[in-house]
């Protein structure tokens, strides 16, 4: 009671002032937002040349990861450990299931899946040395881009966020320790002497991460929104005041749930979002050719089970690297940058969950639905090529750097364009909502000293910065340079998440062994 | 002159083995580093 007493007090008093986290990631963001609008050609040659020189040496490392992490996740929920619930072991699960998994998915998958669910496949089918240039015919290409969709997007990105929310988790709902990224090593390794040290330093390059990854995801929705505008109603809105109003309305809809209690704003617009996604989907499967889709769906579920061993062990040596890099490594990369504030927030929502119940429902459901959405999506883009004009493989192959409008052309195909256009704007915005929103809270609760429910005020103040960083580079169109910075994070934060399982198990072991689980 | 005695070509296998020396030193460092996770994961 009065251990409950002072951690409570402890807690408000720490509520009451910013942590030194909170200044340290300020400037670690500043340092490299200034570097950015002020130099972006040598930020992001600099960045881009490391992370390729990177992946020239380490991509056995980068391509193997995602599935060492999968296997370890399901030995975990499958052995003593896998009934070991993050909470108390009468405590219920905050959220009901759907909301849990609603949220757990719009937040992990993000703005990407508008992005890419048409581009990606017929990417991979177009400059893969599984596609065309391999010297595949087009239906072998088809079904290989799906599966190679599938590897990016899948299982292993789903492992990668739910091993990165266990480590998280454990120590928080399980042993009481702080919300905080540098936790896992900080606790894990009490015992040596750079656990305290690596464990900060930890926290300051997560924070620093996440709003500068957030902070690009915004900027680059500016720009989609802009798209979209002109693609719907053939607006041609150029020049800076159009993308700050766009902003700003992107700043309106991420910050209000942000600064909303979690069980409110996070939940109404992660609801919001996943219903969206669910019409946009169900509207084209029943007006698009609907048979194909079956087949589709079916055909991506054979593949996905039949490649994804092969596909996380092939480093395609003697084969196209350019693709290789700029592709499957990177975006593996990418996820591992996502992970230190998804780590946090899937953490906070699963509390009261077993590990068991987590690794199979977050690995396994959200991978279900990513495989029925590319084969509608995706599958429709490359049916366009197989069988149709080849208008969007064609437009992907011109406008290798500009893939987003290729969504577009696909619901430019159905009836009620307008309707749909419509939607497709909202959902482009709410879906940058989802992601900016878990990841403000994620934020605030690490700059308040890891607490599960940190101030309003504070996440306000994250809200503020994300967007004073993200209008920076869209004011100075120097967006490149902060993407850079955002995948490049995700080198150093590779290393940190196999620390973080480390200690993870390793208390894990010791708790078992004292009887504390 | 530098031509002249084949110096130009030393100088460059040189940087070309120092290079290879390193990024080979940067390998070997995280098979270590990977080894030593789980070492201190099963300790």
């Amino acid at each position: 009671m009065e251990g409950q007493k002072l951690k409570k007090q402890a807690l408000t008093k720490n509520d009451g002032k910013f942590s030194n986290l909170f200044w340290y990631a300020v400037a670690f963001s500043a340092i490299f937002s200034v570097w950015a609008v002020m130099n972006p050609t040598s930020l992001t040659t600099t960045l881009w040349g490391l992370i390729y020189k990177f992946h020239d040496n380490f991509n056995w490392l980068v391509i193997s990861m995602p599935l060492i992490i999968c296997i370890l996740s399901f030995a975990l929920a499958f052995s003593k450990y896998g009934q070991i619930k993050l909470g108390k072991k009468d405590e219920k699960p905050e959220f009901s299931t759907a909301s849990w998994l609603t949220m757990l998915f719009t937040a992990g998958l993000g703005v990407g899946l508008v992005n890419f669910g048409v581009a990606e496949p017929l990417v991979h089918y177009l400059s893969s040395p599984l596609g065309l240039p391999g010297g595949f015919d087009k239906v072998t290409a088809a079904k290989n881009a799906m599966a190679l969709t599938m590897f990016n997007w899948g299982i292993p990105a789903w492992a990668i966020y739910t091993i990165s929310g266990l480590v998280i988790g454990y120590f928080t709902y399980h042993r009481g320790a702080k919300f905080l990224p540098g936790t896992p090593i900080e606790e894990g390794f009490k015992d040596k002497k750079w656990g305290k040290g690596l464990g900060s330093l930890t926290n300051i390059l997560a924070a620093g991460a996440s709003a500068l990854t957030l902070a690009a995801s915004i900027g680059l929705g500016v720009f989609q929104v802009k798209n979209a505008l002109k693609a719907v109603f053939n607006w041609e809105l150029a020049g800076v005041q159009s993308s700050l109003i766009i902003l700003l309305f992107i700043f309106l809809s991420y910050t209000i749930p942000a600064i909303s209690p979690i069980n409110k704003g996070m939940k109404i617009i992660g609801d919001i979002n996943i219903y969206l996604v669910i019409g946009v989907l169900i509207f084209t499967f029943v007006i698009g050719p609907t048979r194909f889709f079956m087949g589709s769906i079916l055909t991506t579920f054979g593949e996905t089970i039949k490649t994804i061993v092969p596909l996380g062990f092939n480093v395609y040596l003697f084969q196209d690297r350019g693709w290789f890099n700029d592709w499957p490594l990177t975006t593996l990369v990418w996820w591992v940058s996502w992970t230190p504030f998804l780590g946090i927030f899937i953490a906070r929502i699963s509390k009261g969950r077993t590990i068991k119940q987590i690794v199979l429902a977050s690995i396994i459901i959200p991978t279900l639905f990513i495989i029925i959405w590319f084969s509608v999506f995706g599958g429709f883009g490359l049916l366009n090529d197989i069988a149709g004009d080849g208008s969007i493989a064609k437009y992907i192959a011109e406008n290798p750097n500009d893939v987003y409008l290729s969504f577009i052309m696909v619901l430019q195909q159905l009836p009620a364009f307008n309707i749909i256009g419509l939607i497709f704007i909202a959902l482009v915005v709410i879906f940058l909502a989802t992601t900016a929103t878990s990841a403000a809270i994620s934020l605030s609760m690490m700059t308040s000293n890891g607490v599960e429910n940190a101030p309003p005020y504070r996440t306000f103040i994250w809200c503020i910065i994300m967007v004073t960083i993200a209008s920076a580079n869209v004011v100075t169109g120097t967006l490149n340079g902060v993407k850079a910075v955002a995948v490049f994070l995700g080198v150093p934060y590779m290393f940190i998440l196999f620390l973080q399982i480390a200690g993870m198990i390793r208390q894990m072991r010791k708790d078992y062994k004292e009887g504390a689980l | 002159m530098i031509e002249g005695i084949g110096l130009d070509k030393a100088l460059m296998a040189a940087q070309s083995m120092g290079q290879s020396v390193i990024e080979a030193s940067a390998i070997i460092a995280v098979i270590v580093f990977l080894v030593w996770t789980v070492k201190l994961a099963m300790e």
